[in-house]
């Protein structure tokens, strides 16, 4: 039978199209003619009949050719009919993607291994980002959030004091200001009481203004918000919102809870609404203990609104009118202020009044903090890129073959340019989709995990930021690398990718170990950095507070609800409450105090030193607590000087204080304070108030934070005010965790109107106080940590391909006498040298990184030659560790295999 | 084939050759033999007439081509109907029929 194809070859002009279409129509036109061929001989005719037939298929090849070519080379939009629409670009992508997903089933390890890469790294990634991002970044979710803003008054002499502001103030920005459209004010979290059919409890509560829902867009979750004829100061009115767990947890439903009565300190009242889930005012600091609000009351309930301008105790917010920026108000009450301070120079001098945007507050001092991670996310998603770069690559190299074979045979570059970019967009979707699934699981983890006092932590949720950035991720990490290397493969000369060498392929590894000395530099900050951060955590945990840890447990009480107990009694409560707690066995000592370290409890006053007035810009700030004798002996913290008041002190009702360490060295320089006089207060306010001696001095105490320097303090007798909720600080023999549950018992038994609430070991705050630091600490470990894997693999990666790329030039020199420990060693030195290049490439930035991190390190310099030395040794430790294994594969090439292999 | 059929059949073609599609996809050959055998030889394509005709619909993407590999077969191209190609066979289906009607009338006509 006649060649039909060759027939048809000679015959058929060239046709503009690609070759491998021209082929096709080859093909299937030599079909056509075989099939006439045939059908003739079975009708009976002779072969040269039979191909007379088939050859009067076509008579004018020149004519066919301009037939069919307009068809080939592109196809026709077709003319409109009845609004159909064709998608060749779309059979064409599935085309494309059903053959990616056959060369990815082709190599099932090399799938797998990029897919959970991908996988792996946009999980993780993804759920740190949405926790960094809505914690730091993340706009407020209330409706114009741009226009909340929070306004402060600042001590301008302070610099870290609370931006609190009076009631008095607050009222009179409000009804002055143009720029500031509605103001509310918040109180700090106040422990309320409230009665119910069980018993009594209390709950977290805050005083808030009524415009502050409406301000912040707030929805109750049922009933309604407080309505401002419920808010006018002078005219209280009972009435309550709780928070949404609450009514759950009492009333069975937040519907249900709405309109019942409520007892509140001993004084009636209506539930008018629920507040929605996990309610928190965002410029509330969150204390070591905290909880979510159960209740909020209108401010005009609290006394402290009708109290001196000089208190101050709000955190005020508001909302600008349409069309002010937040730079117009913030000048406007800037000159506010200045008036109150004109017009009240005794209370207001010295104070600035200003305003920040609202999610400055609620965020604050974490951002830092946040932004490290997203930073560390970043450095590891590029190492993962560049590993998975080197791999693609690898695998281009080891099909440059096919694909040349390919090209030889007549496909069209750009084809298999898109074929190879959608198989990796192809593992980019598999490894997305299941990213996104490992997101979800890991954030509800990390969550769980996070500090409670992680701001904004309620609303942490996977997003659309989220999701844009899962996206792309894995754009970046799965398909951009693969756009130059399959960019770099189709350049190369096809004979030398047949022949599987040559220079072109030497390129392509120039560029890989490019990539590793990119990886271990990265590696390096990311590991620099985690290494400054466990070593601040150490130093944290190494303060010593200046009071007891272990064997300490903390009880808050509250005596009697309403704190309206005659002052006797509180005395004879408290005794009997530190009576029935001593009798508990393996409790040491008792003593109370009115406000415990690390649950940010805070009161401030003004000193005042006989003899010593203070000058004009000088605010003499003091930390001011009340405690019984007992409590200094429990609580562990020592007597530097003079002597604690005692009960003849008590009896005659002297008025003593002890100053700490800080407030007698800075006040008192070079001499002892014992025997000095002093008074609390504005001059100007209390000016026959009675002189209070200091009697001794005791030591500093971290009470803010372990990390947080002492500042003045002053402690004053309760004999003089007795406590109406003292915090019992008990000392234990053993471990007071579980006798926690026994001292509150014997608290209550005290009394049938004493309640006990946050009972907790000082174990137990002092994890909490750290754990802010602590959970950076272990993220971005954690992340060096994988990262140090990712680049020992890496450079593994690398090394093992240089060695494969120099079979033969080691078996030369084997067969010439090296023996294989030089081998090894040789193949270790080019990992080496190559580590070195990366880490001083990292070196450079891990410099600027460790400064930027200032303001997270304590106790140690940013440039912290341990952290940075052990981050070096740890690195190249690992490189070369990844070296060994190609470095002992070589040195067990056998010479003349190798000497024989091309 | 009579000469004078030659211009109204390239229309015609694309239309036949929908038609022949419209059961189940076939390869080139079959095509032209099932028009041939169905017209009882009125209408006859040789491969230089078919072809063109069958490319023009491919690149309309009124029909699809793919190459079929059979076991121990070389590898053929069949054509398939395209979800657009089944409505254009409606609709010129629909216009040849009234066009049939229209000449029939007129050629039919009787002066009285």
């Amino acid at each position: 039978m006649p060649d039909w194809k060759r027939y048809v070859r000679d015959r058929l002009p060239e046709l503009r199209t690609r070759p491998e279409r021209e082929a096709e129509v080859i093909e299937e036109i030599a079909q056509q003619l075989e099939a006439a061929y045939d059908s003739a001989i079975k009708r009976g005719a002779t072969p040269e009949e039979a191909a007379l037939a088939a050859q009067r298929e076509v008579d004018d090849w020149r004519r066919f050719a301009g037939d069919i070519e307009p068809s080939l080379r592109r196809p026709e939009p077709a003319p409109a009919i009845g609004g159909a629409s064709r998608t060749p670009l779309l059979d064409q992508l599935a085309q494309d993607l059903r053959f990616a997903a056959r060369m990815l089933a082709r190599s099932p390890g090399f799938a797998l291994f990029a897919a959970g890469i991908t996988a792996a790294g946009i999980g993780i990634s993804t759920a740190v980002f949405s926790l960094a991002w809505t914690v730091a970044l993340r706009p407020l979710p209330y409706p114009e959030p741009e226009r909340l803003v929070a306004i402060d008054t600042v001590n301008s002499g302070i610099a870290d004091a609370e931006p609190f502001t009076s009631a008095p103030d607050m009222a009179d920005l409000a009804k002055s200001s143009r720029t500031v459209e509605s103001m509310a004010g918040v109180s700090p979290v106040w422990n309320l009481n409230v009665r119910n059919n069980e018993g009594g409890e209390m709950l977290e509560s805050l005083f808030i203004s009524a415009t502050l829902l409406p301000i912040l867009g707030i929805q109750p979750a049922a009933g309604r918000v407080f309505r401002t004829d419920e808010d006018i100061w002078g005219k209280p009115v009972l009435v309550v919102m709780l928070g949404y767990e609450y009514a759950q947890r009492r009333f069975g439903g937040a519907v249900q809870a709405v309109g019942k009565p409520i007892v509140i300190e001993g004084r009636s009242g209506n539930i008018v609404g629920v507040l929605p889930p996990g309610f928190r005012y965002v410029g509330n600091k969150p204390d070591a203990s905290f909880g979510t609000i159960d209740l909020v009351v209108p401010l005009a309930v609290n006394p402290l609104v009708s109290s001196r301008r000089s208190l101050r105790f709000l955190q005020v917010a508001g909302r600008l009118r349409p069309g002010v920026t937040p730079e117009q108000a913030r000048a406007e009450l800037a000159g506010l202020g200045r008036n109150l301070a004109q017009a009240y120079p005794d209370t207001n001098k010295g104070f600035d009044v200003s305003a920040v945007p609202l999610t400055e507050r609620a965020v604050g001092k974490v951002r830092k903090a946040m932004l490290l991670l997203l930073a560390a996310i970043g450095v590891v998603l590029l190492i993962a890129c560049a590993n998975l770069a080197n791999a693609l690559l690898a695998r281009m190299t080891a099909r440059g073959q096919e694909m040349s074979v390919r090209v030889a045979l007549g496909a069209s570059s750009s084809r298999i340019f898109r074929q190879i970019v959608t198989e990796s967009a192809l593992l980019a979707i598999i490894g997305g989709a299941a990213g996104w699934g490992l997101a979800h699981a890991l954030l509800r983890t990390l969550i769980t995990l996070s500090p409670a006092a992680l701001p904004r932590r309620n609303e942490i949720s996977l997003d659309a930021a989220a999701v844009v950035f899962a996206i792309a991720a894995a754009f970046i990490a799965a398909v951009a690398p693969s756009i130059p290397a399959a960019i770099a493969l189709l350049r190369r000369d096809p004979v030398s990718n047949l022949r599987g060498r040559g220079a072109a392929s030497n390129r392509g590894a120039s560029f890989r170990k490019a990539l590793v000395i990119a990886e271990v530099g990265l590696g390096l900050v990311l590991f620099t950095a985690a290494g400054l951060l466990v070593r601040s955590f150490i130093a944290v945990l190494d303060v010593n507070p200046g009071y007891r840890v272990h064997g300490l447990a903390t009880i808050s009480t509250q005596l009697g609800a309403g704190g309206n107990k005659p002052p006797q009694e509180r005395v004879a409560m408290l005794r009997r409450i530190e009576e029935q707690v001593r009798r508990v066995p393996g409790v040491v000592n008792v003593g109370a105090v009115s406000r415990l370290p690390l649950m940010n409890m805070t009161l401030s006053s003004w000193l005042n030193i006989e003899g010593r007035p203070a000058r004009e810009d000088e605010k003499r700030d003091v930390e001011y607590r009340r405690a019984n004798a007992g409590y200094f002996p429990a609580m562990g913290i020592a007597l530097r000087e003079g002597r604690i008041w005692n009960d003849s002190d008590a009896q005659r009702q002297a008025n003593l204080a002890l100053v700490n360490e800080t407030l007698a060295r800075k006040y008192f320089p070079g001499e002892s304070p014992v025997g000095k006089r002093i008074r609390f207060g504005e001059p100007s306010a209390v000016p026959n108030a009675p002189w209070t001696e200091i009697a001794g001095v005791v030591a500093d105490i971290r009470h803010f934070n372990l990390d947080v320097e002492p500042t003045p303090e002053v402690y004053v007798p309760d004999y003089l005010v007795p406590f109406n909720a003292p915090i019992l600080v008990i000392q234990t023999a053993g471990d007071p965790k579980p006798m926690l549950r026994e001292l509150q018992a014997a608290v209550r038994s005290a009394g049938s109107d004493i309640s006990t609430y946050k009972a907790y070991s000082m174990e137990q705050l002092v994890s909490r106080a750290t754990a802010g630091r602590r959970f950076v600490m272990s993220i971005v470990a954690t992340f060096a940590g994988l990262a140090l894997l990712l680049v020992a693999f890496g450079v593994y990666g690398v090394m093992a391909q240089s060695v494969g790329q120099r079979v033969q030039e080691i078996g030369v020199r084997m067969a010439v006498g090296a023996s294989r420990r030089e081998i090894v060693s040789m193949v270790l030195r080019d990992g080496g040298r190559l580590a070195l290049a990366g880490a001083l490439a990292g070196l450079a930035l891990s410099l600027v990184m460790a400064r930027a991190m200032k303001s997270l390190l304590f106790s140690i310099r940013p440039i912290d030659p341990a952290s940075f030395a052990i981050g070096l040794a740890v690195l190249l430790a690992a490189a070369t560790l990844a070296c060994l294994i190609p470095a002992w594969r070589a040195a067990r090439t056998d010479p003349i295999t190798a000497l024989r292999a091309d | 084939m009579r000469p004078e059929h030659v211009q109204a059949r390239k229309g015609l073609a694309e239309m036949l050759i929908l038609s022949v599609l419209e059961g189940r996809d076939r390869h080139g050959y079959e095509i032209a033999r099932l028009i041939e055998q169905r017209s009882a030889g009125v209408l006859e394509y040789h491969t230089a007439s078919l072809y063109p005709v069958l490319y023009r619909l491919e690149a309309r993407g009124w029909i699809r081509g793919k190459w079929v590999e059979k076991p121990n077969e070389r590898r053929r191209r069949f054509y398939a109907l395209t979800a657009l190609g089944r409505q254009i066979l409606k609709e010129q289906r629909e216009s040849w029929a009234e066009l049939a009607t229209a000449i029939t009338r007129v050629t039919e006509f009787r002066n009285a």
